[in-house]
């Protein structure tokens, strides 16, 4: 039987849906479990007394008026506030904080970028390959130093070997005329 | 302005559209409607009058100024304490980072017991309504705001959970917690009754 779902031992967990119970927002299987344990329960009843009471209590305390005189000017200071709202941007700290208020996704679209750029950073450092450096360089804007070595020279053909010392390198340009 | 019947009889949805082709009387209408509970809301979790005023009137301007965004899921009013609930509880907070104080303080609470423990001095209305705002002071501002809008709103645990972004089930354990502990603080004078 379902009414048996709340026996005796269960008082702590109906105390919990009391609440639900006098708000009408339990579900009409759990109420009439409920109301089962209710009709054979002193104490629960007693808890239920208890917060009726206090209910009626905080509704007849907590409502507060606006006072008139504020309820009066209500208006003009909701347009006032549209009125600075709507006025063009200022950028600093606090329309920033304001944007990030109107539009939480940006905090999300701000974090995916960052993570981005993060990942991006630190894959780039990381699978880069690792070229030793030349031992010696040219300045910048300074055409390397080249020298002449040999020039061997033929009827039909002749072959200059330079070199670049600044960028130890060798060039072996051959020539060779074309046969009639 | 629009005239008293209108005010009465035209529906919020109808008002939202009218808002947002541009009428600023039919906001207008919108606001002298729910004016009153908003500030109420916003004084429960406050507890201030100039800043309730203050950010009921800036969740107001916050509506006017997104309206566009309204799609009319929920109702207006939904819609609007969501904007209210959240800047009242970030007031709260910033308030808390400059002047903190405890929020489930076991002193003040026995201090608010022992000022309740008087049933003569319980007997006066006007004693026991500052009585139980006091009480509710010591609560959260979540459970505050929950509190609020069931008690004095009467919304349901759906609307209250849509307001405050969370599930029915947190909703329902933020009151339960909300009225043990104003049960804890008033218990002997719930009895006394």
């Amino acid at each position: 039987m379902k009414a048996l779902l709340f026996g005796r031992s269960d008082c702590s967990t109906v105390v919990q849906r009391l609440g639900a119970y006098v708000d009408g927002q339990l579900h009409a299987n759990r109420q009439k479990q409920l109301e089962a344990h209710l009709g054979d329960c002193q104490r629960c009843t007693a808890e239920l007394q208890r917060l009726l009471t206090l209910r009626d209590h905080i509704r007849g305390s907590l409502a507060v008026s606006l006072p008139g005189e504020d309820a009066a000017r209500f208006w003009d200071n909701v347009e006032r506030k549209i009125h600075k709202a709507k006025a063009p941007p200022r950028w600093g700290v606090d329309r920033f904080r304001e944007m990030f208020w109107f539009y939480p996704k940006l905090w999300w679209a701000s974090a995916a970028v960052l993570g981005t750029t993060v990942l991006l950073f630190t894959a780039d450092l990381v699978l880069r390959p690792s070229i030793p450096p030349p031992t010696s360089l040219a300045p910048m804007g300074v055409p390397p130093r080249t020298v002449v070595e040999s020039v061997e020279g033929g009827p039909n053909s002749s072959v200059v070997l330079f070199s670049t010392p600044d960028q130890q390198l060798k060039i072996i340009w051959v020539l060779e005329r074309e046969r009639s | 302005m629009g005239s008293t019947p209108e005010r009465e009889t035209t529906d919020d949805h109808e008002l939202v559209l009218r808002t947002k082709l541009g009428d600023r009387s039919a906001f207008e209408i919108l606001v002298s409607r729910y004016q009153d509970r908003a500030y109420n809301v916003a004084y429960q979790i406050l507890r201030h009058h100039e800043d309730a005023l203050d950010v009921a009137q800036e969740a107001f301007a916050r509506a006017y100024v997104s309206i566009a965004r309204f799609q009319g899921k929920a109702g207006f009013y939904t819609w609007l304490y969501r904007i209210l609930v959240n800047l009242a509880i970030d007031q709260t907070r910033a308030r808390g980072r400059h002047n903190p104080v405890p929020r489930d303080d076991p002193e003040r609470e026995v201090a608010l017991r022992e000022m309740t423990a008087d049933p003569a001095a319980t007997l006066e209305t006007k004693e026991l309504r500052q009585q139980i705002a006091r009480a509710v002071a010591c609560l959260p501002a979540d459970q505050r705001a929950a509190l609020t809008l069931r008690e004095i709103d009467g919304l349901s645990y759906q609307e209250i959970a849509r307001i405050m972004k969370c599930s029915n089930g947190t909703v329902m354990s933020r009151l339960y917690a909300a009225r043990q502990k104003l049960q804890r603080i008033l218990g002997h004078y719930a009895k006394a009754q």
